[in-house]
């Protein structure tokens, strides 16, 4: 099942902890149930970010590995 | 860990000079193994399969190549022989797939600096917490009984055998279940 997500979030580039304070930010403005598409670079932020938006309450439902990053989709808690 | 050894064994008299330390982690920054006597933090990872997602971002934190990420799957495939028992792996798993099966410290004994450098023998591992005081109070005395005046502890134990310290230390070392590299080496 394909999940369609309601929103992207492009975080290449970006450091720890920028990008997961931003993914909070974006999924807290979105409503429950809806689907937040992250990229995140490999390395720390792949690491970090997903366990850390976990304990928020939100849903990692898919990671994709594309080269050096990671395409993640986050349903929102 | 370290204010109770100073509070129990701090002043006690020993041959020679004798230095211990506590790390957390594998990345040692306390040097156990350049200490007479180094405890060093170390948690064996499990993985339950049924909270697996096949995510892959294990095999991505895993930094000695211990995780390979199933090409259909995703879940990990596991070396036992390769992994230092560091913990990254549980910390990055996004959905508690990966847990921490047990705490304990890896025991280095031998270790000195100065004009002679020796590196620390591993002696025991996942010594857990409540038999660390034991540890350093059997490893003290039988340093007392056995070594020489102004004789470091890694070289009484060159010159007396691992072997006898080992015998002496059974009541604290003994009884440890081993750890997954060795029973994969057993086969």
């Amino acid at each position: 099942m394909k999940v369609e997500s309601n929103d992207t979030l492009d975080l290449r580039g970006v450091v720890c902890p920028i990008n997961f304070v931003k993914t909070k930010l974006k999924l807290e403005m979105m409503n429950p149930g809806e689907v937040l598409e992250v990229i995140l670079d490999s390395g720390d932020p792949i690491q970090n970010v997903p366990k850390s938006i976990k304990e928020e309450g939100h849903k990692i439902i898919e990671v994709k590995k594309e080269g050096d990053f990671f395409r993640l989709k986050v349903q929102r808690g | 860990m370290a204010e109770m050894v100073d509070q129990k064994f701090f002043g006690t008299p020993t041959p020679h000079k004798f230095k211990t330390s506590f790390s957390g982690c594998p990345i040692d920054c306390s040097r156990t193994k350049e200490m007479d006597l180094g405890f060093q933090g170390v948690v064996e990872p499990v993985w339950a399969e049924e909270e697996c997602t096949g995510c892959t971002i294990c095999a991505e934190a895993c930094k000695e190549d211990t995780i390979e990420s199933d090409a259909d799957t995703g879940k990990p495939i596991f070396d036992p022989m390769k992994c230092i028992y560091c913990g990254d792996c549980i910390r990055a798993c996004p959905t508690e797939a990966w847990k921490p099966a047990r705490y304990g410290h890896t025991v280095r004994i031998g270790g000195k600096h100065g004009r002679h450098p020796m590196e620390a023998v591993e002696v025991c591992n996942f010594l857990p917490d409540e038999k660390v005081p034991d540890a350093i109070r059997l490893t003290v005395e039988w340093y007392n009984a056995n070594g020489k005046r102004y004789e470091r502890i890694g070289n009484t134990l060159k010159r007396v055998g691992l072997d006898k310290y080992l015998k002496h230390m059974e009541p604290v070392f003994g009884g440890i279940p081993k750890r997954m590299t060795e029973r994969a080496y057993e086969g």
